[in-house]
């Protein structure tokens, strides 16, 4: 009576299960399925071995593992020293830095969307999209000379694709060298300028003033040059893409 | 606040059915995974047993057919019922009883051996005690007496018991020798019958190794199949990968492939069926394939056992899939440098014949081919030689004036083919006038004279002219890849002029030091007249000023030398200012290696993209493949069909594996030797004239009614003359052997250098070394002169019916005589000679020489025919020499050699 | 009962009677012949005197004469009738022949011999001959036979018809007829020819002159009986 009480007086989430048997089984289960599938692949598709490595003839392409493509691919877009070292750099940085800057008590040790919508949808924009789908662009769409295949298309080494990128300080009429350095700081500055203000308004406008107070200004700070700089990752691809543009800035220390 | 509680439905979910599927699925999954282990990747099982049963069947087959014939044999059955009678005789017959005697007799025998050996080791045993006291007695100074007494009763003792032990012992030895004797009556039918039963136990071997045994020693024995395994062959180092480190090359080609060894499986299909040619291609001394395993020649992924395609390499990585039909003849050269001659190479031999011979190594650098000498004729004073008209239209299309010339055509237009013309004419100019200068128009030309005419006719196709040139439309001695080697002259009065013609004929190294052609030793009138001849065949042309006009303009010849040098006519012709050109085409060393990325097809979407269509398709029409913007310079050969292919198999064995020196065939001296020597032979037409090594001797046809008359065949010339005369003929033929023959042995006028290369040649082909020469002239034996001077005569052989001896000539006309043997002592080798007499026509069949033996007399050297066939060497190499020098030969045979001086003096006639 | 005996025994000796009849005549009906003869249309060019230009004491005793054309009234002679594939008949008997060389001269001119049997060569003369045959599908045969070897013994295998040369006379020249069956004949100066024992059927019978090629004819031959053929071949 005291306990039916007690429990009416509480809020009970019944979404607990006992590891042993619940959980286990169900893994048990996976496990089979997993098993039929890696069986049933390893019968039907045989490992790819390609020919006997010849340090004189490089393949064509000449494609990193996988888990790499992603930054293979960023490789067209962005200079080897900011796609290869710095992004991945704060990659890594970023990761680590997470529970420093996450506030958000909720969430913890249960799955919710509601609860952390802009945490997931930071990740899926980083990972699941911006990586993976690199990824899959790396190993199904890129051929020969990194030239764009459809995944049914033949590849022909000898395809000949026009390169006519030119950089922006160019493109907007820029000649001197240092002019166009100039620009192309002051460009950058002004992107990050203004959406780390368009991010604040953002955060206040889903999280709330009371919010941002807590959070404080060093991890807002920090968390904006993260998320700006990973979105300027397919701004950047846009560029490119569409309006055939190289660099934005260009300086002997860092093209980006 | 919430509360986390347990969710009590979860328990009540049941998972049975997907559990259920699950575990179904996986079950089947993995029968099917170990089904697709054992037997669906493992198809050289297959095979394998069915070639074991099939084995096992036919050696049944076999043996029971073997047993029928040894059983309808009389000498079989008789053999078989006398063993029967013998058995039956030892075990419960006459013999049985005797045996069974003996055993007993000897089993007491044994023991009475037994009993007196015992006795008479015991009394040795004793005497060695005996002889110890003795020794310790003397030894410790006490008296021996006593013990040398015992010593003594001891020995006599042992005296006394020995007859005894020797008589059991004899008698021991008497019955075992009995009892062998009464067993060997069986022994001896068993040896018969083993002797017959040779084929019956080679069909019983073939059904064993078939089979397996299995089970403990005695209990009931199963006799199975044998269980298929992997054959493996390891050539330990024999490639070397991408990094240039030796690796093991593993073939496993005889897991399916397990009767490729086996003789009398040639009707059953692969890949159980033995290899053609077995006993050519896998003997010890060839290729056996536990020493070079398979894909050595064959290609392929000798690794792979999982599927026909992963073996024989038809898979997408792999780089060298196995060889199709006559592809694998590629494999040949990495190994053999020659593979003229090597059977079961006849399709790359012919396709290195025209690579070498129809000027591919003009164009195209390939390692081991880079010394060819330039194929074309030299064009240093082409001037002086031919018509301009003829020269611009010659090099527009030279197969219309001559269908079945070498040079290819180059679809130059016309103005290009003149200015080309124009170069030529240019850069001949300096040279050609100073050749014109010291050769003058010859005195006594007549142009269509009959007389002359008919004389020179008569000369051209008797003197040799035939043996490299044709003078009509379908005459022709030596064809490589359907290219005449030596122009055909039926219309060589459009081409040259008469004053060239006659200086070409007397002296040919005059205008060409380089030139191919030899002198015929012509005499100045005989020259006049080939030439008339010769310049009555074809159109004389009217003089062009015209034509002349536009090849001096320089314009023209600015034009030309950039045409020349790019289409690099100095790859075949000797250009003057243009002797270190390189050649124009790409390297064809590593062609076979060539990946098909790097092989530009063009626009033509009908050829199919493979290497060997590429390839094909090139040398059919090798600017197939030229695009708006790509040139392609290659000009047109017209081939036929298997041409193209046999140089397409040469091409493909152009790859950039090298093989170990320990796996390629033997690369001696002799065998560069040869190379090198078969090159000169095919470089100078000597098989235009004479057959060599089994080839060639084409002029014969003319001489159908009449061999004789023909140039001999040098089958086995290395072995037949000594090789300082070889040496010294071949710079200088004059002297006839045969001096019946109206067809001339050419001077070439070759150097020493060039000489020796064929002498070795011959050399190398007849297997001999040089000096190959054995002349003792001191040990002819006694009596054999006067025997061989007695075959040699008219009592005996009458040699001298045919055979001309220096001045003496036979009787009846010249088609019947035979060769000088006064030559003899100088020129043939004497172990050649008694070879040559004993069967002349193993040596050359069909020879006019007959066979003399066997029918040797009797009355001479005792009938001894190899006595004979000696003494008769002996004489004929003594001919030539005065009769007196002769005869002292004979009588002091040690003094030879100090007649040397004499002898050499008389013999300079021959 | 009297009348129907003896009517069997009458019939019993009928069948007896045309069963012994049968028999013999089966035992003498053994195959047929093929006879007829060769002739030669036209007129026949004088046979030329052939040169001898060695060993004339030996060689030039009597003039000699070509014998690829030899035409008696009208006849053709060293011609070889033969058929060339017989199944049955008579058995190949291996009768051993002669060819002399007499005066440098081959006698016969053209020799039938079957395959396997012995063929001696004669020498009588004092000089050295060789006998050299051009065969194809025999072994080829250069055999010496200097004076002293006056018997020369050999054989062929196989049948062909070969040219037989001497290299050491180059005027003497004949042919070899090797058989494989029995039948065979060769025509004389009569140009008569005849095949007997041959067994019923139809044949291909070749009729072989060195100069004027091979005729063939298709020739019945029915048991008992005698067909005549008669050949004639054109200058």
């Amino acid at each position: 009576m005291a306990e039916a009480e007690e429990r009416s007086r509480t809020i009970v989430v019944d979404d607990k299960i006992h590891t042993w048997p619940h959980l286990v089984r169900g893994e048990f289960l996976v496990t089979i399925f997993v098993m039929v599938a890696m069986t049933l692949w390893s019968l039907l598709v045989d490992a790819p071995l390609e020919e006997p490595a010849n340090p004189a003839r490089t393949p064509n392409p000449s494609k990193a593992p996988w888990y790499f493509l992603g930054l293979q691919e960023m490789l067209v877009y962005f200079d080897p020293w900011y796609a290869g070292v710095v992004l991945p750099t704060f990659i890594i940085i970023g990761l680590m830095v997470i529970p420093f800057i996450d506030i958000n008590a909720k969430g913890n040790g249960y799955y919710t969307f509601k609860e952390r919508k802009w945490e997931i949808m930071t990740f899926y924009i980083g990972f699941h999209i911006l990586w993976v789908v690199t990824i899959i662009i790396g190993t199904f769409f890129r051929g020969p000379g990194w030239n764009l295949f459809w995944p049914w298309q033949r590849w022909d080494p000898h395809k000949v694709v026009a390169l006519t990128n030119v950089d922006l300080p160019y493109l907007v009429g820029l000649r001197d060298y240092w002019a166009q350095a100039g620009f192309g700081l002051f460009l950058v500055l002004f992107y990050y300028v203004f959406s780390t203000w368009l991010f604040y308004k953002w955060v206040v406008w889903i999280k709330g003033k009371e919010f941002m107070i807590r959070w404080g200004a060093v991890r807002f700070a920090i968390t904006s040059f993260l998320f700006i700089t990973m979105i300027g990752l397919p701004v950047k691809m846009f560029l490119r893409l569409v309006f055939n543009i190289k660099y934005i800035m260009v300086t002997p220390w860092l093209n980006i | 606040m919430a509360v986390r509680g347990v969710d009590p439905n979860e328990e009540r979910k049941s998972y049975g059915t997907v559990f259920f599927v699950g575990s179904i699925l996986l079950v089947v999954v993995s029968l099917w995974a170990i089904f697709d282990d054992n037997i669906t990747r493992r198809v050289w099982k297959i095979h394998q047993t069915e070639f074991i049963r099939t084995d096992y069947e036919r050696a049944e087959a076999a043996l029971a057919k073997e047993q029928e014939r040894l059983n309808a044999d009389p000498k079989y059955a008789e053999l078989v019922k006398q063993r029967a009678a013998e058995v039956e005789s030892l075990e419960s017959g006459e013999k049985g009883a005797r045996l069974a005697e003996l055993r007993e007799l000897q089993q007491r025998v044994e023991v009475e051996y037994f009993d007196a050996d015992q006795e008479v080791k015991f009394v040795k045993s004793e005497l060695d005690e005996a002889w110890y006291e003795f020794d310790h007695a003397v030894q410790l100074g006490e008296d021996a007496g006593p013990y040398r007494r015992h010593i003594q009763e001891l020995d006599a003792q042992q005296r006394a018991l020995e007859p005894a032990l020797e008589a059991a012992r004899k008698k021991r030895a008497d019955v075992k020798a009995e009892i062998r004797e009464v067993q060997s009556g069986i022994k001896k039918i068993d040896d018969q019958i083993y002797e017959l039963e040779g084929d019956k136990r080679k069909w019983q071997r073939q059904m064993d190794n078939a089979t397996v045994t299995v089970g403990p020693e005695g209990f009931p024995q199963f006799t199975l199949y044998k269980v298929p395994n992997i054959h493996q062959v390891v050539l330990k180092d024999f490639d070397r990968n991408n990094f240039d480190q030796h690796v093991d090359r593993v073939d496993r080609c005889q897991s399916c492939h397990i009767g490729i060894n086996r003789a009398g499986f040639d009707d059953l299909p692969q890949p159980l069926t033995t290899h053609p040619k077995r006993l050519v291609f896998l003997s010890d001394t060839a290729h056996p394939p536990r020493v070079f395993g398979c894909t050595a020649c064959h290609d392929g992924q000798g690794e792979a056992v999982n599927s026909t395609a992963q073996a024989h390499g038809n898979v997408k990585f792999w780089e060298h899939p196995l060889h199709e039909g006559h592809d694998v003849e590629a494999s040949c050269v990495t190994c053999h440098i020659n593979v003229q001659g090597l059977e079961g190479a006849e399709v790359v031999a012919r396709g290195q014949q025209i690579f070498e011979q129809v000027g591919c190594t003009g164009c195209h650098l390939v390692e081991g081919y880079a010394d060819i000498p330039k194929v074309g004729p030299s064009l240093r004073k082409v001037q002086a030689k031919l018509d301009p008209a003829w020269m611009v239209k010659w090099i527009e299309n030279p197969r219309e004036f001559r269908p079945f010339t070498r040079m290819p055509h180059f679809y130059f237009k016309e103005d290009e083919a003149l200015a080309a013309a124009a170069y030529l004419w240019s850069v001949s100019e300096k040279e050609a006038d100073a050749w014109l200068k010291e050769n003058p128009a010859p005195g006594g030309y007549r142009p269509g004279d009959a007389a002359l005419v008919e004389k020179g006719r008569e000369l051209a196709r008797s003197v040799g002219c035939l043996g490299c040139h044709g003078f009509a439309e379908d005459e022709f001695t030596t064809r490589v890849g359907g290219k005449d080697l030596v122009p055909n002259l039926k219309d060589i009065a459009a081409k040259a002029n008469p004053r060239w013609t006659y200086h070409w004929l007397l002296d040919p190294k005059g205008y060409n030091p380089a030139t191919r052609m030899p002198s015929l030793r012509l005499s100045e009138d005989e020259a006049l007249a080939l030439t008339t001849y010769l310049m009555t065949l074809g159109e004389k042309p009217e003089p062009d000023a015209a034509v002349v006009a536009r090849l001096e303009d320089p314009a023209n010849v600015a034009k030309g030398e950039k045409l020349v040098r790019k289409y690099g006519c100095a790859g075949c012709h000797d250009i003057p200012g243009m002797e270190n050109e390189s050649r124009i085409g790409v390297e064809l060393t590593t062609f076979g290696s060539k990946p098909l990325e790097e092989l530009f097809f063009g626009n033509d979407t009908s050829i199919k993209h493979t290497w060997k269509d590429w390839t094909y398709n090139k040398i059919l029409s090798p600017r197939v493949y030229a695009t708006e913007r790509v040139e392609q310079l290659m000009p047109h050969f017209d081939f036929a069909k298997e041409d193209i292919e046999a140089v397409r198999v040469l091409l493909r064995g152009f790859i950039e594996r090298k093989v170990p020196e320990s796996f390629k065939a033997d690369h001696a001296e002799r065998a560069q030797q040869i190379l090198a020597g078969r090159r000169k032979v095919q470089e100078y037409n000597c098989i235009g004239c004479h057959e060599i090594d089994g080839m060639g001797g084409y002029v014969r046809k003319y001489y159908e009614q009449n061999p004789t008359l023909a140039p001999p065949p040098l089958n086995g010339e290395g072995e037949k003359v000594q090789a300082n005369w070889l040496f010294g003929f071949l710079q200088n033929p004059e002297n006839p052997i045969r001096p019946w023959l109206k067809v001339r042995m050419p001077t070439f006028g070759f150097d020493g250098p060039h000489a020796d290369t064929f002498v070795n040649y011959f050399a190398g082909l007849s297997e001999v070394d040089i000096p190959y020469v054995h002349v003792d002239e001191g040990q002819v034996p006694a009596g054999y002169l006067e025997a061989g001077q007695m075959l040699f005569s008219d009592d005996y052989f009458e040699c001298g019916s045919c055979h001309v001896r220096g001045d003496k000539t036979p009787d009846g006309p010249v088609e019947d005589w035979a060769p000088d043997l006064n030559l003899a002592r100088q020129r043939l080798n004497p172990d050649w000679i008694e070879k040559w007499i004993l069967d002349p026509q193993k040596l050359q069949p069909g020879t006019k020489m007959p066979s003399f033996y066997p029918g040797g007399p009797e009355d001479i050297l005792s009938g001894d025919e190899k006595k004979q066939i000696e003494a008769l060497t002996d004489y004929i190499m003594t001919l030539g020499l005065q009769p007196a020098t002769a005869a002292k030969a004979e009588a002091v045979p040690a003094a030879g050699s100090s007649k040397q001086p004499a002898v050499e003096e008389q013999n300079r006639q021959g | 009962m009297d009348r129907r005996f003896s009517l069997l025994v009458a019939l019993v000796f009928a069948m007896t009677a045309a069963l012994a009849f049968g028999a013999v005549q089966t035992a003498m009906a053994a195959g047929g012949t093929i006879s007829g003869a060769v002739a030669f249309k036209g007129d026949a060019p004088k046979p030329k005197k052939l040169k001898i230009t060695k060993d004339k004491k030996a060689c030039d005793k009597r003039p000699k004469f070509d014998s690829s054309l030899v035409v008696k009234d009208g006849k053709l002679a060293n011609v070889v009738v033969y058929i060339a594939e017989v199944k049955g008949g008579k058995a190949l008997e291996k009768k051993a022949v002669t060819l002399d060389q007499n005066g440098c001269e081959y006698q016969p001119h053209v020799l039938a011999v079957a395959a396997g049997a012995d063929v001696t060569i004669l020498n009588p003369d004092k000089v050295l001959h060789n006998i050299h045959t051009y065969s194809k599908i025999n072994k080829p045969m250069n055999r010496a036979q200097p004076k002293f070897k006056k018997k020369l013994k050999v054989k062929f295998d196989k049948p062909e018809i070969m040219e037989v040369k001497c290299d050491v006379h180059g005027w003497m020249g004949g042919w070899i007829f090797v058989a494989g069956n029995p039948y065979y004949s060769v025509t004389g100066e009569d140009g008569a020819f005849s095949l007997t024992d041959v067994p019923a059927g139809k044949y291909q019978v070749q009729i072989w002159h060195e100069k004027l090629g091979t005729q063939t004819r298709e020739v019945e031959v029915k048991d008992g009986e005698t067909a005549k053929l008669d050949v004639e071949f054109a200058g």
